[in-house]
């Protein structure tokens, strides 16, 4: 694969960044009784997190390929079925993200945009940056956490008179078990690791220490987070949806008396990225399972599955059955844990032997 | 001749009969008034001096061609003698080429070549004396500095290459010339600095020249577009135009590449990047803390210039609870007395404004002013005082309108930008600017040029440039440590 194709570490990080960060600015999970126990669970959750990811990176150092050219060496009729999963899980996640976009926009910000044109609209931002190579959608996600990095200084400072330290508190009937669910809703929320299964094999960079690099900013991000909102508005905020926008809202300075419009820029933006990551892995699936496709069509019908199926649920106003459900862990633990274990485990072929050729264009 | 591109002498050679030779090179120019043939006689052999009216000087003619020959013609010479002093026995000029090709003495004829044709002789031997009227060096007119040099290039390109080649006394620039052009066979001149420079781009870039089919170049603008490949698609260019010879020689330090065409006063230079665009000359005359203020002050410039009429539009309209309530009661109190929606006070106001800086550049200076007043003061003021517009619009106006140009080689983008923001804050509000910023960054993203992308060293983070980003390192230290635009 030629360099120019290749993503830089720090743009796969940034790419992974923005994901996560979208996905805890928009939902906190639920039933979350402790600011201060789900900080404990996220960091408790990164560290297994670096264990899920093992085998991906293995598979990275021992094979130079992704999962997808992995099963591709094995047998075909494997290569389609990994192929198939990830364009699931891709369509499924950008599914979540048009409609949470578009709920959550029509709920919190007086835009007098019918859901529909807000869907359409993300739709075809993302359209236009999913279907540029990933380096350019890498360098979008590094602008998007120089953004949503002032945005939360500034909503920082702003509240930063009204922070207090005794809110970090542990006075919950079950510790443990708040614990235990805060490490499990993060997990099930970072489809991040997902994306660094589909992207490690095509950096510059060695995918272990892109891998440590990335778990270390995520978890300093996360709680980061997790304890603005907890220090400033309490525990009990953790469980209203887009508690940071609450936190922006009541951010005031000089200038502004509220920084939930700067809130909102960020969010979309961080949103867009992850949206346009998301369809830009979903079509080179696409790609793969139809190679005849073209990839304008591929990119284009990545986008417009998951729009028309968020669609109907947003305009009879039952999104909000599916934002509120848990999010399983499953699909993440297979795709980056068991699925490249048994890749690491069947792959007979050796670390120099010549690669798929049709993935090389395909990133 | 059937194609006015010589293809039907392009295979030729120069007839070893004079007068046959002489028949072929009038007819292919159609006999054109602007041909001077004059003849000499060397006792039996002949020779004729060609060249065109304007283009060869009639000075350097008369001192450097026909004095020595006149002189030479005193004994009867033959044809090999003549040919000999010619190319061997006299320095006529410094620029002194001998060809056979007939298509290669046209081209050399109307760039200003005397063509010395010799009876029994098939190479012309063509002397550089050209003489045609050109602009003197001037001031730069749109990147004026305050502590910079005060020349700028002009259209003749063997002028600016000097300019170049007078800040760069080294023997590592290079410059490679090549005619452009089907019809107009225009000069353009290639610059770099070997080893700084990748070889690759270099090469990418003449090929890049040398396959354009176009008739005519009249102006580097003809060749942005076949040297920038997102040039159509993006809106703003991996490709600079400079009017400054001391900002092209320190772009060349960079490992960048200059481009200069002949008529064309600008000199284009890449690949470059967004920050290249806020960077001044005058950065590097003044002290590192007044550079990084100034450089600071110039993105301010840009977000304002593209932002602050969408972004006002957008909060008035959907988010007021933004400001602080005093703002806010005045801010209804002068939007509830104009009877237009703020998002078409403030397109009309920007379209005016155009309207008003195109009727500035085109009318004379000494009518000028008169726009300034009649825009500035009395359109300005009227509407504020019959209602049409808001005050509080107004001062977002001219806010933005000077702050535009603070960057001139941003203008163009600027320009269009600041529409696009006004439409989609003042229909959608701040999501509606999150959805154009992240459509600008995504087209800043994607355009790169020689490798380089664009948003360097943002993205891809380049820690050792990431200083010059907001300031310039000290001189102290640039004696030490040198990084080009191709370092990772």
């Amino acid at each position: 694969m030629n360099n120019q194709s290749r993503l830089s570490s720090a743009a796969l990080i940034c790419m992974l960044l923005s994901a996560r960060i979208f996905a805890v600015l928009t939902f906190f999970p639920r039933s979350t009784e402790s600011g201060f126990a789900s900080i404990i669970g996220i960091l408790l959750s990164t560290a297994v997190q670096g264990l899920l990811i093992f085998p991906v990176v293995r598979l990275v150092k021992k094979t130079h390929t992704d999962p997808l050219s992995a099963s591709h060496n094995i047998s075909s009729p494997l290569e389609k079925a990994v192929t198939a999963a990830f364009l699931l899980f891709f369509l499924y996640d950008a599914f979540l993200d048009i409609g949470s976009m578009a709920y959550f926009t029509d709920y919190f910000f007086s835009v007098n945009m019918p859901r529909a044109l807000t869907v359409a609209c993300c739709l075809l931002t993302a359209l236009y940056a999913a279907r540029l190579d990933s380096p350019v959608i890498g360098r979008l996600a590094q602008l998007s956490i120089i953004l949503t990095c002032l945005m939360l200084l500034t909503v920082a400072a702003g509240s930063a008179e009204r922070i207090d330290v005794t809110r970090f508190d542990l006075a919950i009937p079950h510790v443990g078990k708040a614990i235990f669910h805060a490490a499990l809703a993060d997990t099930g929320r970072c489809e991040c690791l997902v994306i660094f299964s589909f992207y490690a094999a095509h950096t510059n960079g060695d995918a272990a220490v892109t891998a440590r690099r990335f778990l270390i900013a995520k978890g300093t991000i996360i709680c980061t987070i997790f304890a603005l909102v907890t220090a400033v508005l309490g525990s009990l905020s953790l469980n209203t949806p887009l508690p940071v926008f609450t936190l922006a809202a009541t951010s005031e300075n000089l200038i502004t008396e509220r920084c939930d419009a700067l809130f909102l820029l960020a969010w979309i933006f961080t949103g867009l990225v992850k949206l346009a990551n998301l369809l830009h892995c979903a079509a080179i699936c696409i790609r793969r399972l139809f190679p005849k496709s073209t990839h304008f069509a591929s990119v284009m019908s990545a986008g417009i599955l998951p729009a028309a199926a968020a669609l109907p649920l947003l305009l009879i106003y039952k999104w909000e059955s599916i934002i509120c459900s848990e999010r399983s862990i499953v699909p993440i633990i297979v795709l980056t844990f068991i699925l490249p274990l048994i890749l690491l485990r069947t792959d007979t072929r050796s670390a120099d032997a010549p690669s798929d050729p049709s993935v090389q264009n395909s990133v | 001749m059937n194609a006015p591109y010589f293809d039907n002498i392009s295979n030729l050679t120069i007839p070893t009969r004079l007068s046959d030779a002489v028949r072929l090179l009038t007819a292919a120019s159609g006999n054109t008034a602007d041909l001077n043939n004059i003849s000499l006689s060397f006792g039996k052999t002949s020779c004729t001096v060609l060249s065109v009216e304007g283009m060869a000087s009639i000075q350097l003619m008369a001192e450097l061609i026909f004095q020595p020959l006149n002189e030479f013609a005193a004994v009867p010479r033959t044809s090999e003698e003549v040919k000999n002093f010619l190319t061997k026995g006299s320095i006529m000029s410094a620029d002194r080429q001998l060809t056979s090709d007939a298509k290669t003495v046209l081209e050399l004829l109307y760039s200003g070549f005397a063509v010395i044709l010799t009876d029994g002789c098939s190479d012309a031997v063509c002397f550089g004396i050209q003489g045609f009227e050109k602009r003197s060096v001037s001031l730069p007119e749109t990147e004026q500095t305050v502590g910079g040099s005060r020349d700028s290039f002009n259209e003749a390109l063997r002028v600016n290459m000097s300019l170049v080649r007078r800040r760069l006394k080294t023997p590592a620039l290079r410059f490679q010339l090549m005619q452009v052009g089907k019809l107009s066979r225009t000069d353009v001149s290639l610059a770099y600095i070997e080893g700084r420079c990748k070889p690759e781009s270099v090469d990418i870039t003449s090929q890049k020249l040398r396959s354009i089919k176009l008739d005519t170049i009249l102006n580097s603008g003809y060749l942005m577009t076949f040297l920038d490949h997102s040039y159509s698609s993006s809106i703003f260019s991996a490709v600079m135009v400079t009017e400054r010879p001391d900002v092209a020689c320190a772009a060349l330090n960079e490992g960048k590449i200059l481009v200069m065409t002949d008529g064309s006063p600008g000199c284009m230079i890449l690949p470059t990047v967004f920050a290249d665009n806020f960077r001044t000359m005058d950065d590097y005359c003044e002290k590192p803390y007044f550079t990084a203020f100034s450089r600071l002050i110039k993105y301010l410039a840009f977000l304002l210039a593209v932002m602050l009429p969408g972004l006002y539009a957008a909060l008035v309209t959907f988010h007021p609870e933004v400001f602080p309530l005093k703002l806010l009661l005045n801010l209804a109190a002068s939007e509830e007395a104009t009877p237009y929606p703020l998002v078409v006070e403030m397109a009309l106001l920007m379209v005016l404004f155009e309207i008003m800086r195109e009727a500035g550049v085109r009318l004379p200076k000494a009518v000028g002013g008169a726009v300034s007043i009649v825009g500035g003061l009395i359109i300005g003021d009227a509407a504020v005082k019959s209602g049409i517009v808001s005050q509080p619009l107004l001062i977002v106006v001219g806010i933005t309108a000077t702050a535009s140009f603070v960057l001139p080689s941003l203008y163009p983008a600027i320009s269009v930008l600041r529409i696009i923001f006004i439409l989609a804050g003042g229909l959608g509000g701040i999501y509606g600017l999150a959805l154009a910023t992240c459509l600008l960054a995504v087209n800043i993203a994607s355009a790169d040029l020689c490798g380089t992308p664009y948003t360097s060293p943002i993205s891809p983070l380049k820690a050792h440039a990431l200083r010059d980003l907001f300031t310039r390192a000290d001189f102290h230290d640039l004696q030490y440590t040198h990084t080009t635009i191709s370092d990772d």
